[in-house]
């Protein structure tokens, strides 16, 4: 299935149009409410999911063992790395395919390039691998946006991607405006 | 021999009772131009003012005096006579006006529409408005003193006005809302839509608004310059995603005739608008 085609007019029409009230942020530097809160949603989606996927798990072990549900037990391990796995493959294709979390989708914001472009699979993968590393030292590798000119964290500064406010639909995104600050 | 004699007696009868009526006519007209003349000396004296007031003074004052405020007292006692009176006093002296009256106004109407406009801003103006003015506060007082009167007043409106338009109205947007479903659906799928949409930019307003005030305060205890204030421009999802759209490749190319220069060697859609203050680099803080 393809996109439809876009019309380069309408690409140049939307970027040259006066930004409403709501664009007025757009392709701006997230601050760390917006990306703190939307970090949250997607750990509540997270949690969402890897206690479905450990029920299931532990319903498939029950079939396979032949024991009632609740005396089946899942090894920690199992588990740690059930989740670990989630959590990898969520991050890594939501950056990389769609540009954006769903906690990121729902608060306006996209982790792209510092030129624009998406990050693709191989910066994705290793931003999500600093991450657990930024979250350490009390955080102090997401808080490090305070200080950066372009609210970069540790995770940005070292896969070289920045997080923006793109509030608009997808069919409205366009190349508008861009400035290469690298 | 008596016939000559007999018809002579009824040629003079004959005679005398023509003469008689001439006489009675003629002096019916001489009476009737006397009456004429007096009335109109009458009319056109000055005395004549001062002799009917006297008379209606002298007769009807007392008359005036004694009864009307026995009868307003009677209406008073018993206000139910206020109806029929009032029907009586329309009845016999407003409706025949209204009879005659409004067929000819009607029809002075239909010849010239243009005048309804007029009539009836004359008739809010001169007659409905004064009597709103003066009765609504009262009515707004009696409610304001008297809050349970409020509940009859509105079940009555509701009642009398919104109930007949309601049974005769519903019916017909029922029957609409069953001919055509899908536009109902598609209604209330709009109005969903329209909320979440709503909800979703209240949330990422205030998230943006906290983001720019945390952002202040950071940066004014640390004395540090503020964020990079020129954006930075996400490219098109087809020019992320080439092989969705082989084709989409295009619209690059086309920007720089409109404008917006284009980053080709790298390949992204790295454009900058011309003449545009809020994208121009360091032109002030990120708001």
């Amino acid at each position: 299935m393809s996109a439809p085609p876009v019309d380069p007019r309408q690409l140049v029409a939307a970027s040259t149009a006066d930004p409403g009230p709501s664009l007025h942020r757009q392709g701006r530097y997230a601050g760390i409410i917006s990306r703190s809160v939307a970090i949250g949603t997607d750990a509540v989606v997270l949690a969402v999911v890897s206690i479905g996927s450990l029920f299931v798990l532990q319903a498939i072990a029950a079939m396979v063992e032949g024991k009632p549900f609740g005396d089946v037990t899942i090894q920690s391990e199992l588990g740690v790395t059930v989740v670990v796995l989630q959590s990898t493959l969520y991050f890594t294709v939501a950056w990389a395919v769609f540009g954006r979390t769903a906690g990121e989708a729902l608060f306006g914001l996209r982790t792209i390039r510092r030129n624009g472009e998406p990050l693709g699979w191989g910066r994705s993968f290793l931003r999500f691998l600093v991450w657990p590393f930024s979250l350490s030292l009390c955080g102090l590798g997401f808080a490090w946006m305070l200080i950066d000119g372009r609210r970069r964290t540790w995770p940005d500064l070292i896969a070289g991607t920045v997080v923006v406010y793109d509030w608009r639909r997808a069919d409205l995104a366009t190349a508008e405006v861009i400035h290469p600050h690298g | 021999m008596l016939d000559p004699l007999r018809s002579r007696a009824d040629d003079a009868v004959r005679r005398l009772a023509d003469r008689g009526r001439l006489e009675e006519a003629v002096a019916r007209r001489q009476a009737h131009e006397t009456f004429g003349l007096a009335v109109g000396a009458v009319s056109a004296s000055v005395v004549i003012d001062q002799v009917i007031a006297e008379v209606l003074g002298r007769n009807l004052q007392p008359i005036l005096e004694g009864a009307l405020p026995t009868a307003l007292r009677e209406l008073q006692n018993r206000p139910e006579l206020l109806v029929p009176l009032v029907e009586s006093i329309v009845g016999q002296v407003l409706q025949p006006i209204l009879d005659t009256a409004i067929p000819s106004v009607m029809g002075d109407l239909q010849a010239r529409p243009e005048l309804i406009v007029p009539l009836v801003e004359s008739i809010v103006g001169k007659a409905l408005q004064p009597i709103l003015d003066q009765a609504l506060p009262l009515v707004m007082d009696d409610i304001a003193r008297q809050p349970e009167l409020l509940m009859p007043l509105v079940m009555g409106i509701v009642d009398e006005a919104l109930e007949p338009l309601l049974q005769a109205a519903l019916p017909r947007v029922i029957e609409v809302l069953n001919e055509d479903p899908d536009a109902i659906r598609s209604l209330v799928r709009d109005q969903s839509t329209g909320i979440a949409v709503e909800m979703t930019e209240t949330v990422r307003f205030k998230a943006a608004d906290a983001d720019e005030r945390i952002d202040r305060i950071v940066r004014r205890v640390l004395r540090r310059k503020p964020v990079a204030a020129a954006p930075v421009a996400v490219a098109p999802v087809v020019a992320r995603r080439p092989e969705l759209n082989p084709g989409a490749g295009a619209h690059l190319e086309a920007l720089p005739s409109s404008g917006v220069a284009v980053d080709a060697p790298s390949g992204a859609a790295t454009a900058r608008r011309d003449g545009h203050p809020s994208v121009e680099p360091g032109s002030g803080a990120n708001r």
